[in-house]
């Protein structure tokens, strides 16, 4: 029976990312976070991770998880911790845990895994690791064809961002 | 009428630009900052907010983002408190 451990109120979404680099998770960053780390002036209260699904990285992201004493998102009192077979299935982990909310994602839009997105990620240097982060191109078009509308209310912001961070490139190459 | 008006106006601009007229070029300041505002309404995003995150490192953005959540996060606690403090004023009166 697991015990009842109240999470902070206070998320530290930089130290969670940390952690997850630091326990050698192989993921992609996607969601707001990934749009705030390339310049998007949005606040985020999560962070939302599409994970490789391979065994070894499912164990080192299970281990992590237990690190930060993760349990499902719920709007009851109901304690749930996630467990290992919960990774290797197609669906979703909405966590929270000790240093923030955590969305531990098999894929994204129109069924896009870890895999398929690897591509399209831009590596950023974040406290002696590197995180992998889906691009901005690439993230507009996901909130453009989305039915999230907290997804559909940001995008033009996420296309200002775009579009500035397009010209500095292009002055650069000039 | 209202031509000859204009042109009035704009010559006396020209003469005050001219001579440095303060009010000039507070008047000249004016129509810029109306232009930046246009430009900037017309997508409904603050393109000096962009530039202004865009200038930050990745691990700038992400420590203001963090800030942010914990300044909304106090306000949200606050505001809470002081809802449960006036429903249990109300309560006891």
């Amino acid at each position: 029976m697991p015990i009842n451990r109240k999470h902070s109120t206070s998320p530290d979404l930089s130290s969670l990312l940390e952690g997850l680099l630091e326990a050698n998770v192989n993921f992609i960053l996607v969601g707001g976070l990934a749009a705030v780390v390339q310049g998007a002036p949005i606040t985020t209260m999560d962070v939302d991770i599409v994970y490789d699904q391979s065994t070894q990285n499912i164990n080192r992201l299970f281990k992590f998880l237990i690190s930060v004493s993760a349990i499902y998102r719920r709007p009851d009192d109901k304690i749930i911790e996630p467990k290992a077979k919960d990774f290797s299935g197609k669906g979703h982990a909405l966590l929270s845990t000790r240093l923030g909310p955590l969305d531990v994602l098999a894929f994204i839009e129109e069924g896009k895994t870890y895999d398929d997105l690897f591509q399209h990620t831009v590596e950023i240097e974040f406290r002696g690791h590197v995180v992998h982060v889906l691009d901005l191109k690439n993230l507009v078009e996901i909130k453009r064809f989305s039915n999230d509308p907290k997804a559909r209310q940001r995008l033009p912001v996420l296309e200002e961002t775009l579009q500035q961070l397009n010209e500095k490139s292009d002055d650069l190459n000039k | 009428m209202s031509g000859a008006m204009e042109t009035k106006q704009t010559a006396e601009q020209s003469i005050a630009q001219r001579r440095g007229n303060p009010r000039a070029r507070t008047l000249k300041l004016w129509n810029q900052m109306t232009k930046i505002k246009e430009t900037d309404n017309s997508s409904g995003v603050d393109k000096g907010l962009v530039a202004m995150f865009l200038k930050m490192t990745p691990e700038e953005r992400l420590r203001a983002n963090d800030n942010a959540v914990r300044a909304i996060l106090e306000l949200r606690n606050a505001y809470q408190q002081k809802t449960l403090n006036k429903s249990r004023s109300q309560l006891t009166s």
